[in-house]
């Protein structure tokens, strides 16, 4: 089974460690940003930045102020559209988890960034000074593939090594689940009762609880079904369409030979008996 | 061969070389800047209206190519003959700007190669990336009697003869193929504005298409016989638009059913989604048809114009409605096009009808149609219309 990130926004304290760790890790420059109406800062993810916390305020039942801060990033799919779309075969999911992006395929043609349904692969249009960038790159999360890999004991994402409240596990998706579903029936007063990717788009490694109701901290509302699925289903049936749609052509153009062909000799039969009458 | 009555150098053919040179600075400026200085997109609205117009509109209107050929070739209909060359010939065109219309629109352009060795079947880009490729060289093979006539290459036209019934057929599968899969793009895009998004949309994209490939057909014979003192086969294009029409009322017909059967039709409220849909459902669907179904409205050549240009306005809408407007719903931020994007956009077209122009002047293209033929001769035969 793949690994994935379990993030409980209960214990998050919107420290942002995880968003400057992902960058440094990533070599990701600094961009200039704005401030959001909330304090979300850069407003969005973008290409330079694959992890960002996202602030909500909300009300607590005695009127005190509540913050649910909320790190968000690619979900690594389980059956993720943006790989099922790509025409080249640029973004791969990698059979421990991670949903990764290979340079030397992409043709940019952005197909991805249209299929995901959480809006996560993200185009370095401008590069870190603002100037257009002509050769851009598809920038996302990629799960620390290469922290998985490369070292002997492999390394966990940097975001789960660095969060002070280890308010985001590395893990089995199986275990985190189990630990997901303790933690809501332990404090149902606490969490509310979903787990953000258990189902959503078919299942994604990255999972969210939380005590808000996901579309209350900006969760899509996605379909339960694997998104591949939508469009597999019209791809399988294409084989026998054509076949049909070609028997039919062929069919058609015998027929139609066939009856030109009867007709001109009824013709020249008329034509020959007036022709014998003479 | 020089057709005398078409003008290199008029008023219009000088407005399209220069629109068709703006285009060529824009994609220069898109070669050396990228995709940013050049457009509006960005991560929220990765695709615009270059993509509205490459996959929705240029390779929707060709067609006409291969349903004229298919009633030609396939049903053996006589006579449709006079047009099918024009018809390949706008199909070709269509094709290859919308070929060129992608590639610069994706980030990396040169890389447009890639799918042909670095392959990903479950992708419908991929697909459509490879019917079109095919598609391009079937219609360049299907056009090219006018060139190999054109020079006297007989050895080469009676080549192209023999083969010119399977080349057909393979070029119809070809089209169904990828004019269908270019609507399912969007099947995995089910946050949509519902209207938009129907499970049959792959179908419905190859049935609208075959209508607005026979508009554009229309409308391209009707304006060059005007302007070019061309005679006009005025009775072909009334059941060219006949049959249009018809595959209106199918396309309409399986449209709202489909719509009413998922249940999408309670998304429709009076605003600018339901504004857009009636004018293009209402204006440009369904009062063409309403046209072309009187006789009077049929046999005319304005009446044609109006009707074929209708649909055409209707089908742009539903384009860009179901490939960029539909898509905000899930969407922040806004997207205008810039003006490179226009220009491109339109320097395109331009480009396009200069070359039909140059085809027309210099290849037998209106060979069956008569063209250029004396009042005189036009007035003993009813159905020649001159310009
Ligand atoms: S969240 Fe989006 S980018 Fe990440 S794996 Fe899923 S589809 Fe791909
Ligand atoms: S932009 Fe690149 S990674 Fe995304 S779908 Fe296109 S080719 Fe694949």
């Amino acid at each position: 089974m793949a690994k994935g990130l379990l993030i409980d926004t209960v214990k998050c304290t919107g420290c942002r460690g995880c968003q400057s760790a992902c960058k440094q890790w990533n070599l990701n420059p600094a961009v200039e940003t704005k401030f959001s109406p909330t304090m979300t800062n850069p407003p969005e993810t973008n290409a330079y930045t694959f992890v960002h916390v996202e602030f909500y305020e909300g009300t607590k039942s005695n009127g005190d102020l509540d913050w649910t801060f909320v790190s968000k990033r690619c979900m690594h799919c389980e059956h993720p559209a943006c790989v099922s779309v790509c025409p080249v075969g640029a973004l791969q999911k990698l059979d421990f988890g991670p949903v990764v992006w290979e340079e030397g395929r992409c043709i940019g043609c952005r197909y991805c960034q249209n299929a995901c349904p959480f809006d996560i692969p993200k185009y370095t249009w401008f590069d870190e000074n603002g100037k257009t960038d002509p050769w851009p790159k598809i920038a996302k999360c990629t799960l620390c593939w290469d922290r998985q890999l490369n070292k002997n004991p492999s390394e966990i994402p940097a975001c789960s090594k660095t969060c002070p409240p280890k308010a985001i596990l590395f893990g089995e998706r199986n275990d985190l689940l189990a630990v997901a579903k303790n933690r809501i029936a332990n404090s149902p007063d606490k969490y509310f009762n979903h787990i953000y990717g258990e189902e959503e788009a078919g299942g994604t490694q990255v999972l969210f609880i939380s005590g808000q109701n996901p579309q209350a901290i900006g969760f899509p509302n996605v379909e339960k079904e694997s998104y591949p699925g939508f469009t597999w289903e019209f791809l399988s049936r294409i084989p026998y369409e054509i076949a049909a749609l070609g028997a039919f052509l062929v069919g058609t153009y015998v027929w139609r030979n066939n009856r030109i062909k009867k007709k001109a000799l009824e013709e020249s039969a008329v034509s020959n008996s007036k022709g014998g009458n003479h | 061969m020089n057709n005398k009555n078409i003008p290199l150098f008029s008023f219009w053919g000088v407005v399209q070389i220069l629109l068709a040179l703006g285009a060529l600075g824009v994609l220069a400026a898109k070669m050396i800047w990228g995709l940013g200085a050049v457009t509006n997109l960005s991560d929220n609205w990765p695709w615009g209206l270059w993509v509205a117009f490459d996959v929705g509109i240029y390779i929707a209107s060709a067609a006409g190519g291969f349903v004229l050929a298919a009633l030609v070739y396939i049903f053996k209909i006589e006579t449709f003959r006079p047009l099918v060359k024009p018809a390949i010939l706008i199909a070709a065109l269509g094709y290859t700007i919308g070929a060129l219309g992608i590639a610069v629109d994706l980030g990396r352009s040169p890389l447009i190669v890639h799918p042909l060795w670095m392959w990903q079947p479950s992708s419908i880009m991929f697909e459509v990336a490879w019917c079109v490729m095919m598609y391009l060289t079937v219609l360049y093979l299907e056009f090219s009697p006018n060139v190999f006539a054109r020079f006297g290459l007989h050895r080469a036209e009676t080549v192209q003869h023999a083969l010119a019934v399977p080349l057909v057929t393979f070029g119809i599968l070809l089209s169904f193929l990828h004019q269908s899969s270019l609507g399912a793009l969007f099947l995995i895009t089910p946050e949509q504005q519902p209207l938009w998004h129907l499970p049959l949309m792959g179908y419905l994209f190859v049935i609208s298409a075959m209508s607005l490939g026979l508009s554009v057909l229309t409308i391209f014979t009707i304006v060059t016989a005007k302007s070019w003192k061309l005679t006009l086969r005025l009775d072909v294009l009334s059941k060219v638009m006949s049959i249009a029409a018809w595959i209106l009322v199918v396309y309409l017909g399986l449209r709202i059913w489909d719509t009413a059967q998922s249940g999408h039709f309670s998304a429709f409220k009076f605003d600018t989604y339901g504004l857009l849909y009636i004018a293009e459902v209402g204006l440009g669907m369904i009062v063409p048809v309403i046209l072309i179904a009187m006789k009077k409205v049929r046999e005319s050549r304005a009446g044609l114009l109006w009707a074929s240009s209708l649909i055409f306005f209707g089908m742009l809408l539903n384009r860009i409605n179901t490939l960029v407007l539909s898509h905000a719903v899930y969407r922040q931020g806004s997207y205008f096009p810039t003006v490179w994007e226009f220009i491109f956009t339109l320097g395109l077209i331009a480009g396009a009808i200069y070359a039909f122009r140059l085809a027309a002047k210099y290849l037998p293209l209106f060979a069956d149609n008569k063209a250029g033929l004396p009042e005189a001769v036009a007035k003993t035969n009813p159905v020649v219309v001159t310009a």
